[in-house]
């Protein structure tokens, strides 16, 4: 017999309530994983957008709440290229739209010497060029993402409608974004044409020259920044950090799984408090046999560590698996792949944990600071 | 002989009540000994065993134990631990676990081998008749074996001295004979023994006996 023994008996001999209470740390805990995991996969995702291109800058308009709703004109691209350090540039126009039965994919125009076009693996049929599906009534030519394409059951040569126009679809491609492998990319030209933004994108990507020193890429961003004052010129990572629906989707992961959270160790310290007041005596005559006050905390706290370990264990499983349901659901594929790494596990049995430790210590203490005479005489 | 228990000056007073639990107690009891502390409800002579043990904390007063005065809770909990085994009235035994799991528990952070744990508790249960009950749970034992057990219990870490309050209270005679006669049987083997009770038949069995009334200590026999 060992104290972790002890403990287990003393959760065992109440099936009902610490199953209820397990089911609490389990709930907590998957919530903190599926939540946490998802936003680090939109962040992820949205950064692998901009990383697989190999972008460094990304310019929107100054004070837009987010990129897709900036508004860049085409032309100050040819200004952006002549500033020094900087490699290339490209508008981008992003939209996201309903193609068939999807109704959140990315679309991409770019123009056809545009550097993004290099990000995207052909795994049939060619890009988009211009005049494309003219003979058979569309208004342009598309590429697709393959995981798309397979949504839609959409191929080279059939036609799909776009901003509520008939493209035909040129080739699908793979990439290692999954924004790009569930979207579709088409020519700026027609994408302005459709979407009434003639001559005007949503960004403009830049690349610095690979020769840059860090010294240098600073100054080019802050030449790109005074140089063009109506422009916001961030890093990617800076970019997708502030993106006003990460931010949100952050918050509200954050305040989910605190509730959650707290909510667990709460339940813990009522069961662990209503175990220690049923077990007074026990506690005492632990003590009147010798057993100093450590040891007897000590017990007591392996009790919560045995609830919210393993319940740390099936909720983390359960997180990761309701992460990827999500991830897998009609309204948001194409959009995150969960991101639930070494570090987000190690976080979460850390929090399980510490529910474990919060919710016992108190009632551990109480039990363990209480007089074994008063209890053992029966006053 | 050495003495077991020197007691003096013990004074404890409980909030409301009209005189002191122990009123100024001196007590010297030698090694071997088997004493009986009579008297009745209310007049202190289980506060003077808790007293004994470390277990209330004195308005006055020191207890030697065996040689050693314990001056925390956490020395009076390692002299519990090696040196004492208590009895109490109810038998105390934690539900979720075996009788012999019961008897090993005193033995955590004394014996570190759980094998020899559990080997000398079976050697304790079989000291009080209980061989066969090793594997069972308290719910499955009557009265007097719950009380055995609790003895076996007090027995686990071989201790020098038992502290007993009213061990054979919830007992029947013959339950209760048979404890008092494991108690005797311990006594003659060297281990000394404080019994409280208000019960003629097992102040009998002790060879001295000491009253308490309204918290003052005198000697009977």
């Amino acid at each position: 017999m060992t104290l972790s023994g002890i403990a287990f008996r003393n959760l065992a001999h109440r099936p009902w309530r610490t199953g209820l209470t397990f089911l609490g740390v389990v709930l907590a805990i998957a919530a903190y994983v599926a939540l946490v995991g998802l936003v680090r996969g939109i962040e992820g995702t949205l950064l692998a957008n901009f990383e697989t291109r190999g972008a460094d800058v990304i310019m929107t308009e100054a004070g837009a709440a987010d990129m897709l709703s900036s508004v860049v004109p085409v032309a100050v691209t040819d200004d952006v290229r002549r500033v020094e350090g900087v490699a290339e540039a490209s508008p981008e126009l992003g939209r996201m739209t309903t193609i068939g039965e999807v109704t959140t994919s990315f679309v991409y125009g770019w123009p056809p010497e545009g550097w993004s076009w290099e990000a995207l693996e052909l795994t049939e049929g060619r890009f988009p060029v211009a005049g494309d599906g003219a003979a058979e009534g569309a208004v342009g030519g598309v590429t697709l993402g393959v995981r798309l394409a397979e949504r839609i059951s959409a191929g080279p040569g059939d036609l799909v409608t776009i901003f509520s126009a008939p493209f035909i679809v040129t080739g699908l491609h793979t990439t290692d974004s999954v924004l790009n492998r569930n979207g579709a990319a088409m020519l700026l030209s027609d994408m302005q044409a459709q979407t009434y933004r003639d001559g005007f994108s949503t960004s403009i990507v830049v690349r610095f020259a690979d020769t840059l020193s860090s010294t240098e890429r600073d100054a080019a961003i802050a030449t790109l920044s005074s140089q063009f004052p109506g422009l916001a010129v961030d890093e990617t990572e800076a970019m997708v950090d502030d993106y006003v629906n990460v931010r949100i989707a952050r918050i509200l992961s954050w305040v989910v799984s605190t509730v959650a959270v707290v909510s667990a160790a709460l339940a813990v310290m009522n069961t662990m408090a209503m175990a220690v007041n049923e077990r007074r005596g026990e506690i005492a005559i632990m003590g009147a046999v010798g057993w100093p006050r450590g040891r007897i905390i000590r017990c007591l706290l392996l009790e919560g560590a045995w609830l919210t370990g393993a319940g740390s264990a099936i909720g983390i499983a359960l997180g990761v698996a309701a992460a990827w349901l999500v991830a897998r659901s009609p309204n948001v594929e194409g959009f995150v792949e969960p991101e639930i790494g070494v570090s987000l596990v190690c976080g979460a049995v850390a929090l399980g944990l510490g529910i474990g430790v919060v919710g016992t210590l108190v009632p551990a203490v109480r039990a363990a600071l209480q007089d074994p005479a008063s209890v053992l005489r029966g006053k | 002989m050495s003495l077991a228990i020197h007691a003096s000056g013990l004074v404890k007073r409980f909030a409301g009540m009209d005189h002191p639990a122990l009123d100024h107690v001196d007590l010297d009891m030698t090694e071997g000994e088997m004493l009986a502390i009579t008297g009745p409800s209310g007049s202190g002579k289980s506060t003077a065993l808790y007293a004994m043990a470390g277990l209330i904390t004195l308005d006055a007063g020191q207890v030697t134990l065996l040689g050693e005065a314990p001056k925390t809770r956490a020395a009076w909990a390692d002299v519990r631990a090696r040196r004492i085994g208590l009895v109490f009235q109810e038998d105390w035994l934690l539900p979720t676990l075996t009788a012999c799991q019961n008897v090993e528990l005193p033995m955590i952070g004394v014996e570190t081998s759980p094998t020899k744990r559990k080997e000398r508790a079976e050697a304790a249960l079989a000291s009080v008749g209980m061989a066969g009950h090793a594997g069972r749970a308290p719910a499955g034992l009557s009265g007097g074996e719950r009380q055995r057990v609790a003895l076996a219990r007090a027995l686990a870490n071989r201790p020098d001295l038992i502290l007993a309050d009213e061990p054979t209270g919830e007992l029947d005679r013959a339950n209760s004979d048979r404890v008092i006669g494991l108690l005797k049987d311990l006594n003659r083997a060297g281990t000394s023994i404080v019994i409280v009770t208000h019960d003629p038949h097992v102040a009998e069995a002790c060879s001295r006996e000491v009253r308490i009334t309204d918290g003052r200590l005198e000697a009977v026999r």
